[in-house]
């Protein structure tokens, strides 16, 4: 216990820099799954393709590779992110990937009748996104978003192969200095579970203000 | 009002634009005007004592660090801000010039010398093996090893001692590398291995902190030479790298390097007895 409590200032500091890793490459992975998800529906071949291009690539290599190529090769090509940022784009587009999926495949399994129902209505294809199929894909989503995003959590760590001082990083400093593995990696698991524990709650709330107005989850009062 | 809602999107994808834009670093150009007018220098280190030592607050020092920083202030960049970096990665780092310079005991190696650039030497030491109690196979240097093909070995990858191994005849399926020191202690009490190898004061720095009596030190190990380490440097930073020697070189005239060295348990003296061109002549 000792040994946690010398090296408290650095777990608190790599506790951060995980949470923070987690929340940007979150909001980035959200972004291009939405962005690429809905280009698989695109009437011109050439984003279609680009989509699919981008996500196979993306999800067909390793994260691990990603994250040198960003950080040790690119510079070479004069383009330089700093660490947090080769992180954010490398676990963001990874996981961008995956999401892609979610977001075509809950998309595609909104009923058929709500498209035609549309189409009647003369609706354009703006309107038919905006008000039709996203709002009820979304509650389909959103559990699946929450698994990816315990899985981006759990990538993070991977980071800490390009100097990122996150969770895993300290981790393995205290080790070193100290020669001991299993209270190290106690405490880090123990932070990670919270830290996954406290997503599964975000996740959870998400849903049920999404799913508002479903049966399943109606609240009453209205 | 639906163009409302499309303007809204917009305005939602530029701010994500700026969020994703404040991050993005500033590329380091490396030369010591440059660290001057800066006043830090972004200096990699490994996570090895007694070459490096981390503090419970993230402060960085151990022998390498500490002559870094003497030798920096010398040269008017009063601040040093530690990067710790694995050994195999220390390369591609100065490379890409995520850091400045990288110190901690990165050997100085002809294969290195090849894309690097080194100081003289600032750091010199004997190279150890870890057996289990009464060294059962009776392995004293890597060609003992070498010869009992049922002994295997475990060291860090890329590093000098699987360079020494593989040289004296011990057969790459004998070496199994480990990913940072502890581990290969683990591989070694748990009998996965029979010899440990590493840097002398590495070892004995590893084996003080895991008191296992059922470990013993081999220290030196004959036939290999002393592994001496150096500052390494970008090989776009040779002026950097002369100004850098000239300081190393008063500080170790000054009695001021052996002061700061042989706390940790460094020979002075043996620092002070070779030159870069013993290993790299010309680098």
């Amino acid at each position: 216990m000792d040994l946690i409590i010398e090296y408290s200032p650095i777990l608190i500091e790599g506790t951060l820099t995980t949470i923070q890793l987690t929340v940007m490459s979150a909001i980035v992975a959200l972004t291009i799954s939405f962005v690429v998800g809905l280009s698989r529906f695109s009437r011109f071949r050439l984003v279609r393709a680009c989509a699919i291009i981008y996500l196979e690539f993306f999800r067909g290599t390793s994260a691990i590779v990603q994250m040198f190529f960003m950080y040790y090769v690119l510079p070479l090509l004069g383009v330089h992110f700093s660490p947090l940022m080769a992180g954010v784009i490398a676990c963001g587009f990874n996981l961008g990937s995956y999401g892609s999926e979610v977001v075509r495949g809950a998309v595609q399994s909104v009923a058929r009748g709500q498209r035609e129902a549309a189409t009647a209505l003369n609706y354009t294809t703006y309107q038919l996104y905006r008000y039709v199929l996203i709002p009820q894909a979304i509650p389909v989503m959103i559990p699946t978003f929450g698994n990816l995003l315990i899985e981006l959590l759990k990538l993070t760590a991977v980071a800490s192969l390009i100097t990122i001082s996150d969770l895993t990083f300290m981790a393995q400093i205290i080790r070193v200095q100290t020669a001991m593995t299993l209270e190290p990696f106690m405490v880090i698991l123990v932070i990670y579970f919270i830290i996954a524990s406290g997503l599964v709650r975000f996740t959870g709330f998400v849903g049920a203000k999404f799913s508002f107005g479903k049966d399943a989850t109606r609240s009453g009062g209205n | 009002m639906h163009r409302g809602k499309t303007g809204d999107c917009i305005r939602w994808l530029a701010m994500g634009a700026v969020a994703l834009s404040f991050t993005t670093g500033v590329a380091s150009a490396g030369t010591l005007d440059d660290l001057r007018k800066q006043g830090y220098a972004t200096v990699a280190v490994a996570n090895e004592p007694p070459y490096s030592d981390i503090k419970g607050d993230g402060y960085v020092t151990g022998a390498a660090p500490d002559v870094a920083r003497a030798v920096m202030k010398k040269l008017g960049v009063p601040e040093l801000r530690a990067k710790v970096v694995a050994y195999g990665s220390m390369i591609p780092a100065l490379m890409a010039r995520r850091v400045d310079m990288a110190t901690s005991g990165l050997y100085i190696k002809p294969k290195r010398c090849e894309s690097i650039i080194y100081s003289q030497p600032d750091l010199c030491g004997a190279e150890a093996f870890a057996v289990a109690k009464g060294n059962p196979h009776n392995i004293l240097t890597y060609e003992d090893i070498g010869k009992n093909p049922n002994v295997t070995m475990t060291t860090c990858a890329g590093c000098a001692e699987e360079a020494y191994a593989l040289e004296r005849g011990v057969s790459k399926d004998q070496i199994k590398v480990f990913s940072d020191p502890p581990s290969g202690i683990k591989m070694l009490q748990q009998g996965r291995v029979d010899v440990f190898a590493l840097s002398g004061l590495g070892t004995q720095d590893l084996l003080r902190k895991t008191k296992d009596p059922n470990l013993e030190l081999i220290m030196p190990v004959k036939g290999v030479p002393m592994g001496c380490a150096g500052a390494a440097f970008n090989p776009d930073d040779k002026e950097f790298r002369d100004a850098y020697d000239m300081a190393l070189k008063e500080l170790k005239a000054s009695g001021e390097f052996a002061s700061i060295v042989e706390p940790y348990g460094f020979s002075a003296e043996a620092t002070l007895a070779v030159e870069r061109d013993d290993f790299c002549p010309g680098n």
